[in-house]
């Protein structure tokens, strides 16, 4: 009998007080019973938005069953509420405003890649718009969602993401991991012991507790105390990213299935639905524009909103040594799309995937660090876009990344949309083709080149399927009641 | 509307035709299409194995899947059974589709890598649907809705020389013309050197605003035009020929999957077609001559030869890039990897969809033809790695040939795969290309590379109760099996008709 000469790792170290951590110290105790979780709660961090702004993508959702959370009873629970998009509005080349879903296009009946199809036909005339093919976006224009029944239906083609309440889920979240075994105390990280080959040997915190691990994770916020004391390089993002400073702020409102964004000559707003209230951000820029201007476009006279100050980068590598960084600790995607913990989710279902065995293998290391900052790079450049396409201000906060260096991969990607409307394939990205051509066509991109393949349509036979499609995708979101009511209809029914 | 770009094919064959019918068939309002063959110059047709992409293909163009099988006189194709590559007497099936399925996140592979270790294992085979049924010599189509454990697909095995006449028709009647001759020369642009008109041998000129080269390992217009460089693999991949004969049929079963059997300086194919069987030797002419690896296929083959061989000389390797000014090269003209895995046609498709993908105005630009070229590249270079792998896992100390590919120097792209693979069990991973997980899988362990270790979360569920899921696992697929008919049958089933509108 050969023994496995992987050994598999006795203890891991959690660093962190928010539901980053608390997903990671769940996900391993769940994925390696025998492993020893510890998740020590290091002070909560403003700046750490992935925890204060949760959302989850599509893409991301499977951390989600992995850590044993329905999105049924989030949503009944009032734990959460779906969010099947974003708005935007004076947003883009013509500043209009437009809604993007997550999700698919509907059947079309016409062969050829939907965008294309759109494209050719409203080359001809036709007047169905974009959002009618793609019933996830429609829903989110009119505010309406309501979980599909069946695989079959139209809603299916909608996939939408969660918004989480962090009052509500860290509760849960914390009970569920101390049932799966996972021994929490507070702490503070105070002393960081190196090894001569550069890993951890131990970690000790303000309390006196010597904490050793086989695998530390840095799920400490932005301030990433422990990858620093590691001496982690950083690659700074505030040239692609401009939006630096947050200031918070609640109102009660209705619930909708998206998020709203508005553009302003300050930066944006923005408005995050968590079901009975929402959450309202304006975000800018600290060295354009002053706290006291921004708080004057916010109408906060009494300066009760709160200011958070962020710095939009990642680490260069995530992983090094017996160090694990994630969450804003790893990467602080900044408040626009709020994207950090669903970023924070899929990286951590790659450590799951790429699990280390005690003396994690270089080579494994090396994997997770290329996958891992090819997805958050992806991720970034799906947000910069917004801020670098065809952006119709001029004022100081919208024309900073028009003097920005434009990374390779989102060049190419713009280049290539540019010329022919093709979205080509990208390792680790987060969204479809589709999502990529929705987004770029909304803020008023228009490809040179005409598609040969939707061009061969017959012209008759195009129209025809794409109004028949437009068609449906309205009697859909006709059909479903507003939010809020579907909302208050699952809650009661869960009651029962 | 901007003008229709006038593509120009030259060479015929299975690269011209699919490239022609792809066009005739999703373009037409963008391309107009001229294909130019000689009848003269042989096409290079040999019993052809093929991967399941194949049959997307197919089913764009909207061509009748039992119309096309009928025509090239198709067999199915589960996977490719590797014999001697190991080790002499090793044998295992590479099969289209997966092993088992994941329990709780871990890939299937890591549980079995366990009770390996304890003896306590049937062969992963077991679990594989794919595998079960091949060596069963049964099918029956795949159900879509079928769960995933073991779950498998399927590709053809086929005459390749058919496939070439089937598409013309097929893209002739969407418009697609065709010229018989011969090209004797080529003017090109005096500015930017792209090519402007292929002269014929009787004179008549061609004019074009993209050309493709599918003119073979001549590569009339990408190699001798434009003298792209070419990217040599011989020292990784030194077989330069093959010596292909067919046979008749046996009695008995028709095997559902290819045979690649090492020899001493190469390895023969075997592929069972309905009415005959294809064989080949590929073989490297550093290590053997041609008369004596013809001798041997002759030798090895089951059943008399019904034609004589035929010797092919080829290359291992690509054009720098594919796609030079306004010419693009599909198929033998663009590269070569030998057929151990069944790319050839593969590839040929892949640079079709890339085209479609980058279709250029009538002046063609960077972005066009950069954006193809990566994409392109890409699947060369994977497929390669894999290919050699197939090599350099090998035991084998009985020839030079084999000692070669036991020591060679591999690129490090590969050596640190295998590396990974050895001490981890873990297949580092692509989402895109061909070659995912479970081929790693199958080759690294059809070919005895056994990890010293796998995850550590395969070591977590009591003994008794894993033991108990693979039984039923294994079970579960010998009990499908049985119920699917034999091969011959199966063959003889209708094959339901394509669906009739694809989004």
């Amino acid at each position: 009998m050969t023994a496995n000469r992987q050994h598999e790792l006795k203890s891991v170290a959690v660093f962190g007080g928010g539901l980053v951590a608390l997903s990671a110290a769940l996900a391993i105790a769940r994925t390696s019973p025998r492993t020893r979780v510890s998740l020590i709660r290091t002070p909560p961090d403003p700046g750490a938005l992935a925890d204060r702004l949760p959302a989850t993508l599509p893409a991301s959702g499977g951390m989600l069953d992995r850590l044993g959370l329905s999105g049924d009873q989030l949503t009944a629970g009032g734990a959460a509420v779906h969010r099947l998009g974003e708005r935007f509005n004076s947003w883009g080349r013509s500043g209009s405003d437009w809604a993007q879903g997550f999700g698919t296009a509907a059947p079309i009946g016409a062969p050829g890649v939907p965008h294309q199809l759109w494209l050719t036909a409203a080359g001809l005339g036709s007047r169905t718009r974009l959002s009618e093919l793609f019933p996830a976006s429609l829903l989110v224009e009119r505010s309406r969602y309501v979980e599909a029944s069946n695989g079959r239906s139209l809603l299916s083609h909608a996939e939408p993401g969660f918004r989480l309440s962090p009052e509500r889920l860290v509760p849960v979240l914390s009970e569920l991991a101390r049932c799966a075994g996972v021994q929490s105390h507070d702490g503070e990280i105070s002393v960081v012991e190196r090894a001569s080959d550069g890993s951890c040997d131990a970690v000790t915190t303000s309390r006196g507790d010597r904490i050793t691990a086989d695998l530390y994770v840095d799920a400490s916020g932005p301030v990433a105390t422990l990858s620093a004391r590691m001496g982690a390089r950083s690659i700074d993002w505030c040239h692609l990213l401009p939006a630096d400073r947050l200031l918070l702020g609640r109102r009660t409102t209705p619930a909708t299935p998206a998020d709203d964004y508005t553009a302003i000559d300050l930066g944006w707003r923005a408005v995050w639905s968590s079901g009975d209230h929402a959450l309202t951000g304006i975000g800018f820029n600290g060295a354009i524009d002053g706290e006291a201007r921004a708080r004057r476009v916010a109408g906060d006279a009494a300066g009760t909103a709160e200011l958070v100050t962020v710095r939009p980068g990642r680490l260069a590598l995530p992983w090094t040594h017996n160090v694990l960084a994630l969450g804003d600790a790893a990467c602080v995607m900044g408040p626009l799309g709020t994207a950090g913990l669903a970023l924070a989710h899929l990286h951590l279902e790659l450590l799951l995937e790429l699990w280390p065995s005690a003396g994690a293998d270089p080579l494994l290391v090396a994997e997770y660090n290329r996958r891992a900052t090819l997805r958050a790079d992806r991720l970034r450049d799906w947000v910069a876009a917004l801020y670098l396409v065809e952006p119709r201000r001029s004022s100081g906060f919208w024309q900073t990344p028009r003097g920005a260096e434009i990374p390779d991969g989102l060049a190419t990607t713009l280049l290539q949309f540019d010329q022919r409307g093709l979205v080509a394939h990208h390792e680790e990205d987060s969204f479809s083709r589709d999502d990529w051509a929705q987004r770029l066509l909304h803020l008023g991109m228009r490809p040179r080149r005409p598609d040969p393949i939707a061009a061969s349509a017959n012209p008759g036979v195009l129209a025809a399927a794409l109004a028949r499609t437009a068609a449906a995708t309205n009697a859909l979101a006709d059909s479903l009641p507003p939010y809020p009511a579907y909302l208050a209809a699952l809650s009661s029914r869960r009651q029962h | 509307m901007t003008d229709k770009v006038r593509v120009i094919i030259v060479g015929g064959g299975t690269a011209g035709w699919m490239t022609a019918a792809a066009l005739a068939a999703l373009a037409p309002a963008a391309a107009s299409v001229h294909l130019v063959e000689s009848a003269e110059i042989g096409i290079v047709g040999v019993g052809e194995a093929t991967l399941p992409h194949l049959r997307a293909f197919i089913e764009r163009l909207g061509i009748d899947e039992a119309e096309f099988m009928a025509a090239t006189h198709a067999t199915y194709k589960l996977g490719i059974a590797f014999e001697n590559f190991g080790d002499v007497g090793d044998r295992y099936i590479h099969p289209f589709g997966s092993y088992g399925a994941p329990l709780g996140g871990v890939p299937f592979h890591h549980y079995w890598l366990r009770r390996n270790a304890a003896g306590a294992a049937s062969p992963i085979s077991d679990y594989s649907a794919g595998v079960v049924a091949a060596e069963a010599n049964r099918f029956a189509r795949p159900s879509p809705n079928s769960d995933a454990a073991g779950a498998y697909g399927y590709a053809y095995q086929f005459d390749a020389t058919r496939f070439g006449p089937f598409l013309r028709e097929f893209a002739t009647a969407r418009g697609a013309l065709r010229t018989e001759g011969r090209v004797v020369s080529v003017e090109r642009d005096g500015d930017t050197g792209d090519v402007r008109v292929l002269v014929l041998e009787d004179g008549s000129r061609l004019e074009g605003d993209l050309f493709i080269d599918c003119s073979g390992f001549r590569a009339l217009l990408l190699g001798g035009e434009w003298a792209e460089p070419w990217e040599d693999w011989s020292h990784w991949l030194p077989c330069d020929r093959a010596v292909a004969v067919p046979c008749s049929s046996p009695d008995g079963p028709i095997e559902p999957y290819t045979r690649a059997v090492a020899m001493s300086a190469g390895w023969r194919w075997r592929i069972p077609l309905r009415h005959r069987v294809g064989n080949g030797y590929v073989f490297s002419s550093a290590h053997l001559d041609e008369a004596a690896a013809t001798e041997a296929l002759l030798a090895a083959i089951e059943s008399p030869p019904i034609a004589e061989p035929r010797m092919l000389r080829f290359r291992a390797g690509r054009r720098r890039r594919s796609w030079v000014g306004n010419t693009v090269a599909i198929g033998l003209a663009s590269g070569f990897l030998e057929p151990l895995e069944s790319t050839s046609i593969y590839l040929v498709q892949a640079a079709i969809t890339e085209l479609l993908e980058h279709f250029p105005d009538r002046r063609v630009v960077p972005a066009d033809r950069d954006g193809f070229n990566t994409r392109i590249d890409a699947e060369y270079d994977r497929i390669r790695d894999f290919l050699i792998l197939h090599y350099h896992a090998t035991g084998r100390d009985d020839s030079t040939f084999w000692r070669h590919a036991r020591t060679m120097r591999i690129p490090d792209s590969l050596e640190e795969k295998v590396e990974l693979w050895r001490r981890t069990g873990q297949v580092a991973k692509y989402s895109h290309g061909l070659f995912l997980e479970p081929s790693w899988v199958a080759v690294y362990l059809g070919q005895g590379i056994l990890p010293t270790g796998w995850d550590p979360r395969a070591d977590v569920p009591e003994t008794a109760g894993l033991d108990r899921a693979l039984e039923r696992l294994r079970r579960t697929i010998a009990d499908r099996v049985a119920t699917m008919p034999d091969h011959r049958s199966a063959l003889r089933l209708p094959v339901p008709p394509t669906a009739a509108v694809r989004a």
